[in-house]
């Protein structure tokens, strides 16, 4: 038999079989290596986590969100406690602030909107960057996550991690008063036979009213954008803050029209409320919210391994079931289901969708922000 | 030269400082750290108008926004207005009331005690909502009555105005004067009026000549109480004034609050309104007072007598019986039955009826240690608070120290702020004061003290009344005996002071119960109590989860002083 290592023919294929066989014993030696990285990195964070107890979580009022959060990592991680907390985002920033003056880090995660983290917790420096935590291939992966990526409120620093995006619904009806085709476009709102009879959730405080007319600002233009403004509050028939009290009036008939629901109508339509959704204008579409569903690491959290932990759960596969079906969201991981979600709040193809929670579009200009005052002020 | 050399030496003898000196230092200290120094934070901070995060700036810029507010000065019509309403209808009931109750044979007036008082444990939201199912002008059950028996074009009945927002008050807050009267009804010596009748005046006339001008300093200490908190109420006129375009000063510094970021300082900025009514208001109860005598209770035998009113006494219980079934029975039973309602007040949706509102209550894993946490805040506060209180106003009226004015005039200040602020005042001023200090952050203990801080006013200003009711003769006769200061004032003014420290205490407990913006800065996971569950149930829009928790607070203070009068605890009553 020749030598097939003198064989001058065979020596390319050779040198070619040894070169791929060496690389491939080195891809799985540096897979190996990652695994064990990764692994030895979770052993220890969740060995941390047992020695501290307990991983203390600050998010909005609600006994949903606190039950969602709660009950589901007590289950996967019942030997760390996890004590949370509900309160506005800037109640909450005004006591986180007074604790980190006085030198108290009581505070580990905040789960809450994209603007508590852009108006309060990064000024004060209060955050530190999130992606250092993450440790689960699941939650690395960008290919379990929408548009292949992990998703951030500020696209430049990565403190505010924003793992849910839906639509934000700007209009529901009484079905027994009005016809959907007669108001699936945004400037049928200002037709005559409308006024006095839409109710509009206040746009001046956070919440689903500002989140419109800033949308409204983004797709309209100023100019166009004002004289809408001054259309509509003309059309309204009240301005009103409460969610559930003008939900309520549209069921009962004595405002068939409200623009900018809040994200409880899911729960008052599931309770046994009726009224009719229009998910997005044909014209002008809709735009994305995250809601309540963002997640910071707090700087110098007192509980780094269970921050991990608890941080690793939550946007893993399990969390945001967990967290989705809790709070009917749309979670921007793929491999969890959206049946326990309301079809108006799923983002459909071909629909025009602006994500309105970046920050740089969070906040409304001091020449927007005047207007409304002055329209809506009280 | 020796004389000389000591009178070089001589020392120059201090002044002798008088022992009694030593409680109203401590006490002056601890009111003015308590109550003085988180107020003046406060204050001190609204004119630093930096963002989170900035460096510190100082202006009087908030304080400019918010006094040039183009609709303020509508806000503070409508809140003067509404207050002045409700005070005049409030305190007219309220003496009816009390003095149907403690000095006339009216038939039930037992009950009529009772579901007064009851009047008070009510929860304000839940209630406003029962209203607003009977009185709604669009859908209020009411109104659809009347509307179809008599052929009405227009709902009769429109709980969205200025006389809505009035009558959803009325029966809170003719309890909580007709709880704080009753005990200087209850203490007055019948001779007086018995004077007046053999000099042949009549009932009424007796009842506006002798009686109230001789419970003058309780009846002006409740109208002040009332009239500060009718300014300062917000819940009722947040519900039913927004939608009808009604704005008052505490709903602009609740949106100032609420504002992203909150504005602190142009909601203290707008506290001061309340800050200078409040000083006016001393300065008023203090020129009425001066110079007057007002003992009902002296060293001679008291006495105690029902009035009969003869035929009148049926009228008098029937106003009673029907302003009791209008203005706290039918709400009240508006509100259980809401509790079973799927949605309050709404008969068209699928499921009507369920229980699922109580069964989520009670099996809600934060429920127990909530309600543990409510029941050692309500005891703590109503304990400590109405002590602290007595020993106040004791000091006020009863001693001559230099220094009690000061005492008086901070007792009044925390009625210049919301329960939020001062929440907010004693978030900054725990953790702002050093390591010791800090260490009461978090705990029960610092709610405890929020809200002695919020219900001191009324009760200092309350028991201060009764005091003046009392003869010191009592304590002079008792010191004559040889008890000590504190021996007389544990077996003398204890027993006689005990009704109004019992009606203080149970006021506080209440508002330790249902209290929501004085705690919410304060409060952590641990130490939560269940208002902040309630305030978890409305931010779901769960109002009727909220009411439930509202109808077993009504149960839990009704069980509470069922026991305590078991082990003992009676407010004397009055009986023919």
């Amino acid at each position: 038999m020749e030598n097939i290592f003198n064989d001058r023919k065979a020596q390319p294929l050779l040198a070619g079989s040894i070169l791929i066989t060496l690389l491939t014993i080195n891809v799985s030696f540096a897979q190996a290596q990652g695994n064990q990285g990764w692994q030895q990195k979770w052993n220890a964070a969740l060995a941390q986590a047992k020695t501290e107890g307990k991983v203390v979580v600050l998010g909005p009022p609600g006994d949903r969100i606190r039950d969602a959060i709660t009950q589901g990592f007590a289950k996967a991680f019942p030997d760390i406690s996890l004590e949370f907390s509900g309160a506005r985002g800037g109640e909450l920033a005004t006591k986180i602030k007074a604790e980190r003056d006085a030198r108290i880090y009581s505070v580990d995660i905040v789960i809450s909107g994209t603007s508590t983290a852009d108006a309060y917790f990064k000024p004060m420096k209060a955050l530190a960057p999130i992606e250092p935590a993450l440790i689960l291939p699941e939650v690395i992966d960008p290919k379990n996550w929408r548009d292949n990526r992990l998703e951030f409120s500020d696209r430049t620093t990565h403190f505010d991690l924003v793992f849910a995006t839906q639509n934000n619904v700007p209009l529901i009806y009484n079905p027994a008063q009005v016809k959907p085709e007669e108001i699936d476009e945004l400037y049928k709102l200002l037709d005559p036979k409308w006024k006095g009879k839409l109710v509009v959730q206040d746009p001046i405080p956070s919440g689903t009213g500002n989140g419109v007319f800033r949308w409204l600002w983004h797709v309209l233009g100023p100019e166009k954008t004002k004289d809408f403004y001054r259309k509509i509050r003309a059309q309204a028939g009240a301005i009103d803050r409460d969610q559930r009290r003008q939900i309520e009036w549209v069921a009962q008939g004595k405002y068939p029209l409200h623009l900018a629901p809040g994200t409880v109508m899911y729960q008052l339509e599931k309770r046994g409320l009726k009224f009719g959704v229009i998910p997005e204008f044909k014209d002008y579409g809709a735009y994305l919210t995250p809601g309540f569903g963002s997640a910071m690491l707090v700087d110098q959290a007192p509980h780094p391994g269970a921050s991990k932990v608890f941080l690793n759960w939550l946007l893993g596969k399990d969390g945001q079931t967990a967290f989705g079906t809790g709070m009917g969201y749309v979670s921007r991981r793929l491999d969890v289901s959206n049946d326990h979600v309301p079809s108006y709040w799923i983002p459909k193809p071909g629909v025009k969708y602006w994500a309105g929670y970046y920050e740089e579009d969070a906040k409304m200009s001091s020449e927007q922000e005047q207007f409304l005052k002055t329209l809506f002020g009280r | 030269m020796e004389l000389t050399r000591r009178a070089a030496f001589r020392t120059v003898p201090l002044p002798k400082i008088p022992w009694t000196w030593i409680p109203l230092t401590l006490l002056v200290g601890l009111l003015i750290l308590i109550l003085a120094y988180p107020l003046a934070l406060i204050f001190v901070k609204s004119f630093a108008v930096s963002r989170p995060g900035e460096p510190t700036v100082w202006a009087v810029q908030g304080w400019v926004e918010a006094f040039t507010d183009a609709n303020l000065a509508i806000a503070i019509g409508n809140t003067f207005y509404l207050a002045f309403l409700r005070v005049i209808i409030t305190t007219v009931l309220a003496i009816f009331f009390a003095w149907v109750v403690t000095r006339t044979d009216t038939p039930l007036k037992g009950f009529i005690e009772v579901a007064l008082w009851l009047g008070f444990f009510l929860p304000l939201l839940p209630m406003t909502m029962g209203w607003i199912l009977l009185l709604d002008p669009y859908n209020g059950l009411i109104n659809k009555l009347l509307m179809k028996a008599f052929g009405l074009a227009r709902p009769p009945f429109d709980i969205y105005s200025y006389w809505g927002i009035v009558w959803c008050h009325l029966a809170f807050s003719t309890s909580v004067r007709f709880l704080l009267l009753t005990p200087a009804f209850t203490a007055m010596d019948a001779a007086l009026e018995d004077a007046a009748r053999t000099s042949g005046s009549n009932n009424l006339g007796v009842l506006m000549r002798i009686t109230i001008p001789i419970l003058a300093p309780a009846v002006l200490a409740s109208t002040a109480l009332g009239f500060i908190r009718s300014l300062e109420s917000l819940e009722i006129e947040m519900v039913l004034g927004i939608p009808a375009g009604i704005y008052v000063v505490p709903t602009k510094i609740w949106d100032y609050i609420h504002w992203e970021p909150p504005l602190y300082d142009r909601a203290t900025a707008l506290c001061s309104i309340f800050l200078v009514f409040v000083f006016f208001l001393i300065w008023l109860h203090r020129i009425f007072l001066r110079g007057k005598e007002f003992t009902t209770i002296s060293g001679r035998s008291y006495m105690v007598r029902i009035f009969p009113l003869g035929r009148w006494r049926w009228m008098a219980g029937g106003l009673c019986l029907l302003f009791i079934f209008l203005m706290i029975i039918l709400p009240l039973a508006m509100l259980i039955m809401g509790t079973f309602m799927e949605f309050f007040g709404n008969f068209d949706t699928e499921r009507v009826w369920t229980v699922r509102h109580w069964t989520a209550v009670f099996t809600d894993p934060v429920f127990l240690r909530s309600l543990k946490n409510t029941l050692v805040l309500g005891l703590g506060a109503g304990i400590v608070g109405t002590v602290l209180c007595s020993s106040i106003s004791y000091v006020i009226v009863r001693t001559r120290l230099p220094g009690r004015s000061v005492v008086d005039i901070l007792s009044w200040l925390p009625w210049a702020l919301p329960g939020v602020l001062i929440s907010l005042a004693l978030l900054w001023a725990a953790l702002g004061s050093g390591d010791y200090v800090k260490l009461i952050y978090g705990t029960v203990s610092l709610l405890v003290l929020a809200i002695i801080i919020k219900e001191m006013p009324l009760g200092t200003q309350i028991i201060k009344a009764s005091v003046l009711q009392i003869s010191s003769e009592l304590e002079e006769a008792s010191s004559a005996a040889g008890a000590t200061r504190l021996g007389g004032f544990c077996r003398i003014m204890l027993p006689l002071l005990k009704p109004t420290m019992i009606a203080v205490g149970i006021i506080v407990f209440i508002s330790a119960a249902r209290d929501i913006p004085t705690v919410i800065f304060l409060a952590t996971n641990q130490s939560r109590p269940l208002s902040l569950l309630m305030l978890d149930y409305i931010a779901d829009a769960n109002q009727e989860k909220a009411a439930v928790l509202g109808v077993f607070l009504v149960f839990l203070i009704f069980a509470l002083l069922f026991i305590g009068w078991l082990l003992g605890f009676r407010r004397s009553s009055v009986r023919s």
